[in-house]
């Protein structure tokens, strides 16, 4: 006689060919779908796709290796920071487009400057067309206050999102110092420290020359660690080279490569991994790939918790604790009928929640073609809220834990990921693969890859490659841009004020700056903060430490 | 034909435009333009013609950037003749060394043109030539060539630069002797690039110990191993110093009186009295080939340093497209290339080989690789082999093959 | 004597960004297909000032560019064709490709741009357009010359 569990394998096994045989019929051919990593996805997963034993091992949230979320409670305990990036014309625009937002249930800041910040350029320098469209101008310390007029820093989380040498957070240190906030309350991150993502994608943000920019990082942590100890100082961003063509797999490893070697340069100038390694956060892209998006974080969760044990040698669990803030990605939203793009962005969003997320950023469904408008605002917002307190997706912790698909998947992704990571360090680290153009030139392949899929219509874009619809342009309303009046009013102000500064205070503060780039132990974000303090501008401090450190140019490679 | 004429005269006037105008024309190998060209050429040979070459990579063009910026400040005006290769399958190509040239290129004296090296047989642009001719009438006193060095590329630079300046990055450690024995052997000067890399100096010594196996007679021009590093300019002087001191003892505008600039000669009609015995010969080596054998590649003749064999393509040398596998034409290639290295003797073993495509070959076709000696000392031998279809139409060309051998014994 | 029944014409295109913004797949890739279709292309990083591109064009007598613009980038675009004009290089046809607004492309036309790419069109539809005008760049200086 047959005991039980003996039948129900016979019968399992039973169950199982039959439903193979009648997906056979019912589909036709077997065409094999593999995901943008290029890891195959099949049709039905079952207990069978389970190695024993395996999924016991899985562990709990807030335990090593912490791959279904990094804190014990999760979202269920504290929703995601809601964090939407902000950033258009002057300041005054700026701190009245943030007050509304906090007002409607954003919980924390993000700065993002205009595209003349980032390239080391003042309001003066620049043609005015080009002034505060995409972002907003912030030239000194001054610009900054104005900025955050009326959000008490000392209780509110800022990011602000700006390269080496991080002129903008020295602003906003300097501009909370005069309104008496303590340093040490200061929470937030340098959302864009991250320069060797700036060096291989998004290149607006790269300001100064590889080596440079190196030194600055390591310099940014330290002076950090000592001065603002609850900011986080650095950021890993995957996001841009995943918005530049990378595929989440490839996205993932060259950020924890990227996140290796910046520790390592840490290290090797003295610092304790368990010293700055919590306060490393990720920064990661939320692409249409549903589930492979999930899988991605989760199996990141568990490669980072094994690389800082073991490669970086952090005994602290909190440095071994994957923290990340996600932003829907804008390359899948389309100028064709944009109000698909709603959907889109609750997607995305999901697959982030569903991923163990710890901040979230979700475009507004204009953000295709525009920096967002109000009301695009508005509903990126809205479908945060509606995900969480409507939809409840923050009653259970990674609800899709034990998940046959889900969990096969998450240990392919992690297979994935290894292997990148391996190429990387055979490049001799991350550093090294970048300056010689791997990491690019492996990007710039998937890159074209995708865009092969797209046109072949193997990957369905609705409103472009199919569904179409004839005409669709009044869901896109006339983009506003600036008040070209009140920006040159702006600039002029600027320009006056710089007028009225002490000369020699400037000149003094630009020369700290050379004095700490040719010696080899001075602090040079130390001395970028004391600029800020002397009044110099975005520009001036940009310039002196390009002349000083090299002029950052990336590889160009087609 | 008109238009040229035209054009060449405003060029020579200062028009820049028109000079860049003239440039395509003499690219296109429009009716004229060529001749146009010649004709200018006839009116100077006062610049400074400089042929640069090296790996893709290894420093090149950041090098020409400092070049560039010194002779600006010494009040030269520089014209740069950027070569890349064309992509042997559209014909197309990526023009991007340029872009390496920077603050430079902005300046008023400075003049960049980017040339694809569309096919050509030897790489190097056969507007190079025209193109080097029209700076020099225009005013230009310097005149850089810029090329990737495939081997193919520095042969014909001989023809056409005054000193030539191969640029070598640190730490190729053996491959040094293998990649570039060839390219060394035409190197008027070696750069070894990013000097701030451990490797550099070393590389500079194993360069030097390279050259100094080449025989040469007393008097004749030894060139040096100098290590520059772009980034803080340090050696930069060095090598102008033997950039310059290679000029003051050879002089400028030699492209137009030596023999260096008459095309490679083809090696089937090597002058040989023992013509067939040589095929004799070749036919028993190819006999013994078993590669040879599998592939039904033929000898047709020999010399030495030179020999001849053939392959009609049939399904066995299909790839998965249903045209003959490249390796196929390689193989082809190599065999007449080891032939000819092992023409003279002592045992020649191949360390280096580079082919390009620029046709697809169908079953069918009859192909013939032809192999010349470039260059031979004692311990080194270069060889360029041009695969041909043999059809009634005449031959077509379809495949460029450079290869190098160490020479034993 | 017509340039372009020279059987060696192959299109000269320049692809680069002016302004401000650095995001460049767009670009790398349009690049990558113009050369698969043939074509040479000179391909810059982005940050490009307007002299220069004036510059690069008429050294390196390109017949097209292509301007890559994803941020506002485009609204200084006129300022490039009157440049252009400026150097004598009013036949060189200017494409953008990118986000533009509507509201915004009406301007970009009346300066000079003869096309503008929004996201959705393929590789091929982009790369045999500028072939197009390539040789609308070479007839139109072909007649130019005769017409001295």
């Amino acid at each position: 006689m047959n005991a039980p569990a003996d039948r129900r394998v016979a019968d399992a096994a039973g169950a199982h060919e039959r439903w193979q045989r009648e997906y056979r019929e019912g589909i036709g051919d077997a065409r094999e779908i593999a995901n943008v990593s290029g890891i195959p996805v099949a049709p039905l997963y079952t207990a069978a796709d389970r190695p024993p034993g395996r999924d016991a091992a899985l562990g709990h949230p807030g335990q090593p290796d912490y791959t279904r979320g990094i804190y014990a409670t999760m979202h269920r305990g504290r929703t995601w920071t809601q964090r939407q990036l902000v950033g258009l014309g002057t300041p005054a625009d700026y701190n009245a487009r943030l007050l509304a937002l906090l007002e409607r249930g954003a919980t924390a800041v993000s700065l993002i400057p205009c595209n003349s910040v980032y390239r080391g350029l003042d309001a003066d320098s620049v043609d005015g067309e080009l002034l505060g469209t995409c972002g907003t101008v912030v030239n000194h310390a001054g610009h900054m206050a104005r900025c955050l007029d009326g959000v008490d820093v000392a209780r509110i989380s800022c990011a602000m999102n700006d390269p080496s040498p991080f002129t903008l957070l020295a602003f906003m240190l300097v501009a909370a110092e005069r309104r008496g906030v303590d340093w040490k309350q200061i929470t937030g991150t340098s959302n864009q420290s991250d320069y060797l993502s700036h060096f291989v994608a998004n290149h607006m943000f790269y300001r100064l020359a590889l080596p440079g920019a190196r030194r600055v990082l390591v310099d940014h942590i330290a002076w950090c660690r000592t001065h603002v100890p609850r900011w986080n100082p650095m950021s890993v961003v995957g996001q841009h080279m995943q918005q530049a063509g990378a595929t989440p797999a490839e996205a993932m490893a060259f950020t924890l490569a990227t996140a290796v070697q910046n520790a390592e340069d840490c290290i090797a100038r003295g610092m304790d991994p368990d010293d700055f390694l919590p306060r490393f956060t990720f920064f990661f892209d939320i692409s249409m790939s549903f589930f492979e998006e999930i899988a991605k974080f989760r199996a990141g969760r568990r490669v980072w918790a094994r690389l800082a044990r073991a490669r970086l040698g952090a005994k602290d669990e909190r440095s071994w604790r994957f923290k990340f803030h996600a932003q829907t990605s804008g390359v899948d939203l389309t100028r064709q009928q944009p109000l698909n793009n709603i959907a889109r962005v609750a997607t995305q969003a999901m697959a982030g929640i569903f991923g163990g997320l710890q901040s979230l950023h979700t475009d507004a469904y204009d953000e295709a073609y525009a920096t967002p408008s109000e009301a695009g605002a508005r509903i990126a917002i809205a479908t945060q809220n509606i995900l969480r307190e409507e939809a409840r997706l923050t009653d259970v912790i990674d609800p899709l834990g034990g998940s046959y698909y889900v969990e096969s998947l998450t240990d392919a992704m992690e297979e994935k990921i290894v292997a990148i990571m391996t190429l990387v360090d055979d490049a001799g680290g991350m550093y090294k693969a970048v300056e010689s153009g791997l990491v690019q030139r492996m990007i710039g392949a998937s890159a074209m890859r995708f865009q092969q899929r797209i046109e072949s219509g193997e990957q369905v874009v609705v409103g472009v490659n199919a569904y179409r619809a004839d005409d669709d342009s009044e869901h896109r309303p006339p983009v506003e841009r600036p008040d070209r009046a009140a920006m040159q009013r702006f600039v002029d102000d600027f320009v006056a004020a710089k007028a009225r500064r002490p000369a020699a205070a400037v000149a003094n503060a630009l020369d700290g700056l050379t004095r700490a780039a040719e010696s080899d132990d001075g602090n040079i974000f130390a001395a970028v903060v004391d600029a800020a303090r002397a009044g110099c501008s975005n520009e001036e401090i940009c310039t002196r430490l390009r002349r000083d450190l090299g002029f950052g140019q990336p590889l160009v490679i087609v | 034909m008109r238009a040229a004429t035209d054009l060449a005269e405003r060029a020579v006037a200062g028009d820049r435009g028109a000079l860049a105008r003239l440039l395509t024309l003499i690219d296109d190998d429009a009716p004229g333009a060529r001749a146009a060209a010649a004709r200018l050429g006839e009116r100077a040979s006062r610049a400074w013609v400089v042929g640069i070459t090296g790996v893709p990579g290894g420093g090149k063009s950041t090098l020409v950037d400092a070049l560039l910026g010194a002779w600006l400040a010494e009040g030269h005006s520089v014209a740069v003749v950027a070569i890349d290769p064309s992509s042997p399958l559209s014909g197309g190509a990526v023009l991007g060394d340029r872009i390496r040239m920077g603050a430079n290129a902005a300046d008023e004296r400075v003049f960049i043109r980017s040339f694809s090296s569309r096919g050509e047989l030897g790489g190097l642009s056969r507007a190079a030539r025209a193109a080097v001719d029209c700076f020099d009438a225009c005013g230009f006193d310097r005149v850089i060539v810029e090329t990737v060095g495939t081997g193919q590329s520095e042969t014909a630079i001989v023809a056409l630069a005054d000193t030539r300046v191969v640029v070598c990055p640190p730490g190729l450690g053996d491959e040094v002797q293998a990649i570039k024995a060839g390219t060394l052997e035409i190197a008027d000067v070696l750069a070894v690039s990013k000097g701030d890399l451990p490797l550099a100096p070393q590389t500079a010594r194993e360069l030097r110990d390279m050259l100094l196996l080449k025989p040469r007679a007393t008097g004749e021009w030894r060139p040096q191993a100098i290590v520059v590093c772009a980034r803080d300019g340090s050696g930069i002087d060095d090598l102008r110093a033997a950039m310059a001191a290679h000029r003051d003892a050879f002089g400028v505008g030699r492209r137009r009186s030596t023999a260096r600039g008459a095309p490679m000669a083809r090696a089937a009609t090597t002058a040989s009295d023992d013509s067939d015995g040589w095929r004799v010969r070749i036919a028993e080596l190819v006999a013994r080939d078993a590669l040879c054998a599998t592939l039904g590649v033929t000898a047709r003749a020999g010399g030495p340093g030179s020999a001849e064999v053939a392959m009609t393509v049939d399904r066995r040398h299909l790839n998965f497209n249903g045209v003959c596998h490249g390796g196929a034409i390689f193989a082809l290639a190599d065999s007449a290339f080891g032939l000819a290295s092992n023409s003279h003797g002592p045992v020649a073993s191949g360390i280096d080989a580079h082919i390009t495509f620029q046709t697809a070959v169908a079953a069918g076709d009859t192909l013939v690789a032809r192999a010349v000696e470039v260059q031979r000392s004692r311990r080194i031998g270069v060889y360029r082999i041009d695969v041909v279809r043999d059809d009634d139409a005449g031959e077509t060309p379809v495949s460029s093959f450079t290869g190098t051998v160490y020479i034993q014994g | 004597m017509s340039d372009i029944a020279t059987p060696a014409f192959r299109p000269r295109v320049l692809v680069t960004k002016i302004g401000l913004d650095g995001h460049d797949r767009g670009s790398r890739i349009v690049a990558a297909a113009c050369r698969d279709a043939g074509m040479e292309v000179i391909y810059t990083p982005p940050w490009q000032s307007i002299p220069a591109v004036v510059k690069l064009a008429l050294e390196e007598d390109v017949d097209v560019i292509g301007i890559s613009s994803l941020a506002t980038d485009h609204l200084i675009v006129p300022k490039l064709l009157a440049a252009l004009a400026d150097a004598g290089l009013g036949d060189v046809r200017v494409v953008v490709g990118g986000i533009v607004p509507e509201n915004e492309e009406a301007a970009l036309v009346a300066s000079g741009v003869r096309a503008i790419f929004h996201p959705g069109g393929t590789l091929d539809e982009i790369t045999s357009r500028i072939r197009a005008y390539a040789s609308e760049t070479r007839r139109a200086r072909a007649d130019g010359a005769k017409a001295r």
